[in-house]
């Protein structure tokens, strides 16, 4: 079944494109005001344990995703139960952040057009993406970050006439109640929706460097977010961020280069559909493979195309309006996403660990297999 | 051992097959000494050379001391050492052995009623000259450009290679026409797995003809559904020979001017000879401008179309007001404005091609002038419109060899623009790198990892590094014998990863 | 076979629904948008909103002509009114490129705020684009006033405004910089000011001076020279002149070119008062002498130096005291100062800043230094 294998730096540029998704554009740690920065790398940090448990959990049973291993320790029935609110989580993300997408493109720059006809287009787009298999995907992840990348530096050059460095100032003056809630904020979204990719990285070539990928992935996305979020700040100012939807979207639509560069919003555009594309192919990834899993399925592949179009629908009946999906952004789902990135994954881990202990003193001749793994 | 009346047979058989076809002609003659020696020649009129008959065979016979005591061997055997002094002489039986043969060119000896046969190679026919290929020009390369002859390519690319590495494989494939095939690559370079699978499909044809490199091309390549190509062609032996250094296959096929390589990949459409022939700092800049000019002949339709009819904020004010301004009283919507445009330039392209060079300077006159002027002023066509046609023309031959993938490309965005302006465009953008990062060629990934490769592998694609720098070969195509350039290089360079 | 039938059929679907949906939603021809370059806004006494919408008018005869065309418009909200403006036009108008609004007296007075939520909120409008407040009976008639340079009245403006921007003669702030003052409560927001003035007979527009607002409420304006001193206080001197009457107690005017000008503003706290610190530092030429006096050796440079300090300090002072008494108005942004540098006082005095500014002090120290006078050495005047 899994004869798909991506190198490590892959999984790191996609994981990066995954976390990237639709933060740049909606922001994260709003929150904090114009602390947001602080309350983005101080997730950072407190998301790398949690992330040393995901590549823990991974590392011990190589070459297995989160079902298989949920089924090995847990027994084919109860790990088939534990596995289905994992399913859920992927499948509401995908929906989520293609509902994202469909307010995003119907406020900023289809107004007209049915909400429903880029959504559809994207969930079609995705659907191939994730047919293809992650390898392509992988591939395609390669290239978009070149892009991604490439448009987030010049972007942030072209921005510097219009940044004002005192709008970050004073640092700390937010309180530390919203900065909390901040860190919880920028937390569960985006850094902790990675959990998705413990339903799909079966896929990695080397077994040692799980943790490796998943460190420097949230490392290097973690520190762009929260240096964009700095630049976001000083070019608008907190009171404007929070009057806004899109913050970077706004913040780039100030540049105006000689009367010539000017309206380049659409570089944010480009940067959210190439992550989001990414995003929720992979949560459609995880999805269908959870599913396959579950009912018994050889090939995942073939039930891609259900769950795609199921997640469209979802996508589309999930939120009134964009008032509403702004409002469960911000309000419920760290609450919401907390268990399944957190409590979920954290228990799963210490059961394991103890009965991989339990097996140790058992057999001792298992005991090499374990020292080779980190975490 | 045969009777002799099926040799007799044979030679019967033989004129009763071929008793229609004038070219085919049969002479018998004796030996001057011993007349009871008959012999009889036969060959194909046209394709031989008569005074190489008359002088190595038919003189050289008739003048020899034979003895009627010799058995049929002895008697072939002192033919074929001593009295014909063809280059080249075999010895063979059965019809079904000799007709392709004798439809090669060989002159057929049949001795008596024996069963045997003497297959002498007089052929010579009238072939093309080697040229300058039409649609690979460069300026300081070699001029020389494969023939249609497979012998005479062959010769080309072994002649660039002068040690026994250089393996040829000739195959007959068709049916019908049996058209002979040659694959060449380098032993120790050549990646073992590609060549395998090559082989592999290459037995699995069955198809009556090959009349051209293109049957093999499509009956050999991975996903035939795509539009991009997963085998590369060209028309030089120089570009072969570098293909063949980097560890790639060649199929060099009869009747084709054209040699195919394999394993090919996306990048290989952007590598110009040229590029190694000139200074690599210009190299880099043509490669460079080759790039960009996929990227103008692939979007700038689709880029003017959602920007004119989407998103008119992203113009500077000035540039709107100037379209605006040159869209007054034009009667269709830009969508068809740009398909008109570009199906007509494809209309002047396709008729330029096809006809004799006066009559294509008409061609293109008239298009400039009808549809560039005329066009304009009668307001059917706005100028901005115009601009974009021609720039996309002019920078889809920066490509030539992509042109046919670039009409697909470009038609596809521009739909796809004219749905939901860039963001359509955007989506068909990654729909071509699903696509592209999806497929395959012999194994190899079309598309590179960048990510997974090392520097060393980045020296030959969008830059041309001088040869000093470009220490090893291709990673993917090569697994083994990595290296290229002596000096200096690194142990780990050369494992395989 | 299947594969391929599968195939055509999508393709087929795509190609029609391109045919059939393009034209529908958001595809539009540029030529069918009626191109705003700038709009008006009045009262009417009903309280109605009246627009004045400048459209480019484009003509194709030969050769491409640009003409302003005016479209007027009524509604009891801005949206309406614009909107309204189709009908008239016959075409959409298109929002995205225009480049000043121009708003009445009357409303600034009244809320400026109410008109400008559709600017901010609809996405086809620029962020960047000149908000000017009119000094004229009405803002329309700025708008319908003629172009000198480019036939099209918003584009002068825009082009004046980038061009002209060194000279300090208004405050230089786009749409966007407005709102994020507004936002910003303590900060009072200020807009540049626009007007009329007649040339060769004809009435062409003049930016210069500084409408000062408090909250959304228009509550005064500050002529040319105040606005000068006032961005001193800004650190927003980018260029222009400082004019020194009867230099030095002599009888020649003396104009002094700035090409440098920073200013430090710090909170201080002096004997257990706050108080504003401003430290001004200007390079400036001596740019034009009108008389003999030498001010070019280094006992004149002195001279002229301490009269232009104390000229520099005497305008930000009387400014000064004119923003804070008569208007109550932090327009320099002195508040978010002190919270940017002290967080803890500015927790105690933020509830009751208004009162806290009445009583604001400055402590200004200008310091000139002259750094070259042009290309000449000496005063022109007669040889002995």
């Amino acid at each position: 079944m899994n004869k798909e294998k991506i190198s490590d730096i892959q999984s790191v540029k996609l994981m990066i494109l995954f976390i990237f998704g639709s933060t740049l554009v909606i922001g994260t740690g709003g929150e904090a005001g114009r602390d947001a920065w602080i309350s983005i790398f101080i997730a950072v940090i407190l998301a790398i344990p949690i992330y040393l448990v995901y590549s823990r959990i991974l590392s011990l049973f190589p070459g297995k995703d989160l079902f298989e291993i949920l089924e090995l320790n847990f027994g084919k029935f109860f790990g088939r139960i534990i596995s289905l609110p994992f399913i859920w989580f992927a499948f509401h993300l995908g929906a989520l952040v293609l509902r994202n997408f469909g307010e995003f493109i119907s406020t900023v720059g289809l107004p007209e057009t049915p909400k429903i006809v880029p959504i559809i287009i994207f969930g079609l787009l995705c659907i191939w993406g994730a047919k293809a298999g992650i390898e392509t995907l992988a591939k395609c992840s390669e290239y978009f970050i070149i892009f991604v990348v490439f448009l987030l530096i010049v972007f942030s050059f072209l921005t510097i006439p219009i940044i004002d460095t005192d709008n970050i100032f004073p640092v700390l003056g937010s309180g530390y109640k919203e900065i909390m809630s901040g860190i919880l904020s920028a937390f569960t979204f985006p850094f902790g929706e990675v959990v998705i990719f413990m339903m799909i990285f079966s896929s990695l070539r080397s077994k040692s460097s799980t943790s490796k990928v998943f460190i420097s992935a949230l490392l290097l996305s973690g520190v762009t977010i929260a240096l964009l979020s700095v630049r976001n700040i000083m070019i608008l100012g907190p009171d404007t961020i929070e009057a806004v939807y899109f913050p970077s979207y706004f913040a780039i639509g100030r540049v105006n280069i000689g009367n010539f560069l000017q309206r380049m919003e659409i570089a944010v555009t480009v940067v959210f559909i190439l992550s989001g594309f990414i995003k929720i192919a992979l949560c459609l990834t995880a999805t269908a493979r959870g599913v396959a899993r579950v009912i018994g399925f050889d090939d995942y592949k073939i039930l891609i195309t259900p769950t795609g179009l199921l997640m469209v629908n979802l996508a589309r009946n999930i939120y009134e309006d964009i008032v509403e999906m702004f409002d469960w952004a911000f309000k419920v789902w760290p609450y919401y996403a907390f268990p399944f990135q957190v409590i979920l994954p954290v228990l799963i881990w210490i059961f394991i660990e103890l009965k991989q202990r339990a097996k140790n003193k058992a057999n001792t001749t298992e005991v090499t297999i374990d020292d080779g793994s980190s975490g | 051992m045969e009777k002799n009346e099926s040799t007799k047979s044979d030679l019967i058989e033989l004129k009763t097959m071929f008793s229609n076809d004038e070219t085919v002609t049969f002479r018998e003659f004796c030996c001057k000494k011993e007349p009871s020696i008959c012999f009889c020649i036969t060959f194909v009129n046209g394709m031989i050379d008569k005074n190489s008959i008359h002088s190595q065979i038919i003189k050289p016979i008739i003048e020899a001391e034979l003895d009627d005591t010799l058995d049929i061997n002895q008697l072939l055997n002192l033919i074929s050492k001593e009295i014909v002094s063809a280059a080249s002489v075999q010895q063979s039986s059965g019809l079904d052995n000799i007709i392709p043969f004798l439809l090669t060119g060989n002159t057929i000896l049949f001795v008596r009623e024996f069963n045997k046969v003497i297959i002498i190679d007089t052929s010579d026919w009238d072939k093309r000259a080697i040229t300058e290929p039409e649609s690979e020009r460069t300026v300081t390369g070699p001029r020389e450009g494969f023939t249609e002859n497979i012998g005479t390519n062959v010769m080309l690319i072994r002649r660039k290679f002068k040690t026994r590495n250089l393996k040829l494989e000739f195959k007959d494939i068709g049916s019908e026409t049996k058209t002979k095939i040659c694959i060449c690559y380098i032993e120790g370079i050549v990646n073992k797995k590609i060549l395998q699978e090559l082989n592999r499909r290459i037995e699995k044809i069955d198809i009556d003809g090959i009349l051209d490199a293109q049957y093999l091309q499509e009956l050999i390549k991975d996903s035939p559904m795509s539009p991009f190509k997963t085998i590369g062609y060209t028309e030089r032996p120089d570009v072969v020979a570098g293909k063949l250094l980097e560890g790639r296959i060649a199929i060099v096929c009869e009747g084709t001017p054209v040699a195919i390589t394999v394993p090919f990949t996306f990048v290989e459409y952007f590598n110009v000879n040229e590029d190694y022939y000139s200074n690599f700092y210009y190299a880099t800049i043509n490669r460079i401008i080759r790039w960009v000019g996929f990227f103008l002949a692939s979007s700038v339709p689709a880029i003017y179309l959602a920007l004119v009819t989407f998103h008119q904020e992203m113009l500077p004010t000035q540039l709107l007001l100037s379209i605006s301004a040159s869209r007054q009283n034009v009667p269709f919507p830009t969508i068809v404005e740009a398909i008109l445009m570009l199906f007509v330039f494809e209309l002047l392209r396709e008729t330029s091609v096809r006809m004799p060079t006066v009559i294509g300077q008409t061609i293109s006159i008239v298009g400039a002038l009808v549809i560039g002027q005329a066009a304009v002023e009668a307001e059917l066509v706005s100028a901005p419109m115009i601009i974009v046609a021609a720039l996309t023309g002019i920078t889809s031959f920066v490509v030539p060899k992509m042109q046919g993938e670039l009409i697909i490309i470009r038609l596809v965005f521009l739909m796809s623009a004219a749905y939901i302006g860039l963001y359509g465009y955007l989506f068909s953008v990654i729909g071509m790198f699903i696509h592209l990062a999806s497929l395959r060629s012999f194994g190899i990934p079309y598309m590179l990892d960048i990510g997974t490769f090392k520097p060393s592998d980045a020296k030959d694609i969008m830059v041309r590094a001088p040869w000093q720098e470009m220490k090893t070969r291709p990673k993917l195509v090569v697994q083994k014998n990595r290296n290229r350039v002596g000096r200096e290089t690194k142990e780990g360079d050369n494992g395989e990863k | 076979m299947v594969k391929n039938n599968k195939l055509f059929c999508v393709i087929t679907m795509l190609i029609c629904s391109c045919i059939i949906f393009t034209g529908c939603w958001n595809y539009r021809e540029v030529e069918q948008l009626a191109i705003a370059s700038g709009v008006a806004v009045d009262e009417k006494s009903d309280g109605i909103t009246h627009l004045t919408i400048e459209v480019v008018n484009i003509g194709r005869d030969g050769k491409a002509t640009y003409e302003p065309k005016y479209i007027e418009s009524d509604g009891y909200t801005f949206f309406e009114a614009a909107r309204k403006a189709v009908t008239k036009e016959g075409k959409k108008i298109y929002w995205s490129h225009a480049k000043v609004v121009i708003i009445s007296e009357e409303i600034a007075r009244k809320d400026i705020a109410k008109y400008l939520d559709f600017l901010f909120r609809d996405a086809e409008t620029r962020e960047d684009i000149w908000l000017l407040i009119s000094k004229e009976k009405t803002a329309g008639e700025i708008l319908q006033s003629k172009g000198m340079l480019k036939p099209i009245v918003s584009f002068q403006i825009d082009d004046a405004m980038r061009s002209q921007k060194s000279i300090t003669r208004f405050p230089f702030i786009q749409l966007y910089e407005f709102f994020d003052r507004l936002f910003y409560k303590q900060v009072a927001p200020i807009l540049p000011t626009i007007n009329l003035v007649e040339q060769h007979g004809e009435k062409s527009t003049h930016v210069g001076g500084t409408a000062i607002f408090k909250g959304e409420k228009l509550i005064g304006f500050l002529n040319e020279e105040d606005t000068k001193s006032m961005l001193w206080l800004r650190d927003e001197v980018k260029g222009g002149l400082i004019i020194l009457k009867n230099a030095a107690g002599t009888d020649d005017n003396v104009t002094l070119e700035i090409y440098k000008s920073k200013s430090k503003i710090t909170p201080i706290v002096q004997e257990g008062v706050l108080k504003m610190k401003v430290e001004v530092d200007v390079d400036v030429s001596v740019g034009e002498i009108m008389g003999t006096s030498d001010f070019i050796s280094s006992p004149g440079r002195q001279k002229l130096k301490a009269f232009a300090e104390k000229r520099v300090e005497e305008d930000i002072n009387t400014m000064y005291t004119l923003v804070r008494d008569n208007y109550n108005a932090d327009v320099f942004g002195f508040g978010r100062n002190i919270e940017m540098k002290m967080p803890d006082v500015w927790k105690q005095i933020k509830d009751d800043w208004d009162n806290f500014y009445a009583e604001l002090e400055l402590e200004l120290n200008v310091k000139v230094n002259i750094r070259g006078s042009a290309t000449t050495r000496v005063p022109l005047k007669a040889g002995k």
